[in-house]
């Protein structure tokens, strides 16, 4: 699903990446965990092609990032659901709202949007919050309706950065049990965390990443 | 385009209505200011089209012209190809006019014994022939023929008629484009401050996978809702200031029956403004880079 070949991305001189390389199987879901500026949403950012990396080659669902037009771009990223760890929810707009866009964007009709998205706030226990604005939700609530909007459209890839960021231990676990649920339906997903609790008993493989370099790859 | 895009746009455009509002009187001042423009330079044009429908020249013949003199002259006139017709005016006919014309002051002809009035050539020239320059060469060459006193035309008139039409076609043109820019340069400011507004919505949009198209959509329509609220605006001002004003002073304004107010500039401003806007928009956007 994803492959990494010698990645290296530069940010003003200094490597945010050095020479990356790994490989996601399909139906997986993973970790990467590191320190704060070890390069985890740099990676990701790369994986939804957010940025370019200075050397060498990234393979998404068997398409190479270099052979990709501007134009194209759109289209690769309705294949990947993103968890922002700013979240990026439209303040102006309701929950529903923000969870239909993902839909309204993949050019799906309205009368099939409300249903999809009702029963997707069901999943992630905000039915009776869709017509809240954002900023009335607490960090938790709202951390819930980003990965609503992420998973809404049954994407085949999951990108999640840093989903349970000050998140209390019982809120993290029903994140991680969302993720659990969407990954055991197909989706591989890829969540970059430095919270141990997450990944600590998974029995899943987590990167280890140390000022851009992978340094370590276990089960845990 | 789709009724997100439509219910997004109206949004944006109610949530600062009042800056919004504003671009809308701009652009309908503008575009007002523009049809004051083009229909001025629309009577001017007119009136240069019909001026050479009405303008004749006069050749006012010596006495005692003898009748076959006059027949050859007449002949002559009309074999020159910028001539469309040449009427023979008698003395006598002359003085009828005269009479007519007088038709309740008669008295002031009363102590005349002989008619003081010479006979003459009345002379319309082909409408592509009315230019200052060709009619005075003609004048010119009338003036040498046998038999030929004076030969009149008002000179004057037709020379400043010309320049004024000429210059106030070119001041007009450039003053209409002018305008025209400035409000395309309103709607484009207008949608890009929106636009850097919504910088981070964009941005979100763009990670979510919506295309330039699904973006550029409810910017695309609030400049055009803007452009089509300025073009209703000035349609609406049009109406009332030429439909409806002046015709209610051609009464104490006669000369105000002369002018044409041409009804399809007004109805058409709307759809003026809605292109305009929707112009503007579209440049402000610009490429949307992913």
């Amino acid at each position: 699903m994803i492959l990494f070949e010698n990645v290296t991305k530069i940010f003003e001189g200094k490597p945010a990446l050095k020479e990356l390389s790994f490989h996601v199987e399909k139906g997986e879901l993973l970790f990467i965990t590191g320190q704060s500026g070890a390069g985890k949403s740099t990676l990701l950012k790369l994986v939804y092609h957010a940025e370019r990396p200075e050397a060498g080659s990234i393979t998404i669902a068997g398409q190479r990032r270099d052979t990709i037009r501007p134009g194209e771009i759109p289209f690769l990223r309705r294949n990947i659901g993103i968890v922002f760890q700013d979240f990026r929810l439209l303040a102006t707009r309701t929950v529903y709202e923000n969870v239909a866009l993902a839909l309204r964007i993949r050019g799906m009709k309205e009368r099939g949007i409300k249903p999809q998205v009702m029963e997707t706030l069901r999943v992630v226990n905000l039915r009776h919050k869709s017509d809240s604005y954002p900023p009335r939700l607490s960090g938790g609530e709202q951390q819930r309706v980003v990965i609503a909007r992420a998973i809404v459209a049954e994407p085949a890839l999951l990108l999640a950065d840093e989903p349970t960021g000050n998140l209390d231990p019982e809120t993290s676990a029903g994140i991680l049990k969302i993720f659990k649920d969407i990954n055991a339906k197909g989706t591989t997903v890829l969540v970059a965390t430095h919270n141990r609790d997450l990944y600590t008993n998974s029995g899943r493989r987590v990167f280890k990443l140390v000022e851009g370099s992978l340094v370590g790859e276990e089960t845990a | 385009m789709n009724p997100y895009h439509l219910k997004s746009a109206l949004g944006g455009l109610w949530k600062e209505k009042w800056i919004h509002f504003l671009s809308v009187l701009s652009i309908a001042v503008g575009l007002f200011i523009i049809t004051l423009g083009f229909i001025a330079v629309y009577n001017l044009h007119y009136l240069a089209v019909k001026l050479p429908e009405r303008f004749s020249m006069t050749v006012y013949l010596k006495e005692g012209v003898p009748p076959d003199d006059v027949n050859k002259l007449l002949a002559d006139l009309k074999a020159n190809n910028h001539v469309q017709k040449a009427s023979f005016i008698s003395k006598d006919m002359a003085l009828l006019e005269l009479k007519k014309s007088l038709k309740d002051s008669e008295y002031l002809l009363e102590g005349l014994e002989e008619n003081p009035l010479p006979a003459s050539i009345e002379i319309k020239l082909g409408k592509d022939f009315v230019k200052t320059a060709s009619v005075k060469q003609f004048a010119g060459e009338l003036k040498e023929m046998a038999w030929v006193e004076e030969v009149q035309y008002g000179e004057e008139f037709l020379n400043s008629i010309q320049s004024v039409m000429s210059g106030a076609k070119a001041v007009g043109t450039v003053f209409l484009v002018a305008l025209l820019a400035g409000i395309i340069f309103v709607c484009y400011s207008t949608v890009k401050i929106l636009f850097y507004r919504k910088a981070d919505e964009v941005e979100t949009l763009k990670l979510l996978g919506a295309t330039g198209w699904f973006i550029r959509a409810p910017f695309l329509l609030e400049g055009s809702i803007i452009g089509l609220g300025g073009g209703l605006f000035a349609g609406l001002a049009g109406f009332f200031v030429f439909e409806l004003s002046l015709k209610g002073f051609a009464g104490a304004m006669p000369v105000l029956r002369y002018f044409i107010v041409p009804a399809w500039a007004i109805y058409s401003l709307p759809a003026i403004g809605l292109a305009i806007g929707f112009a503007g928009a579209l440049v402000a956007l610009g490429r949307i880079r992913f």
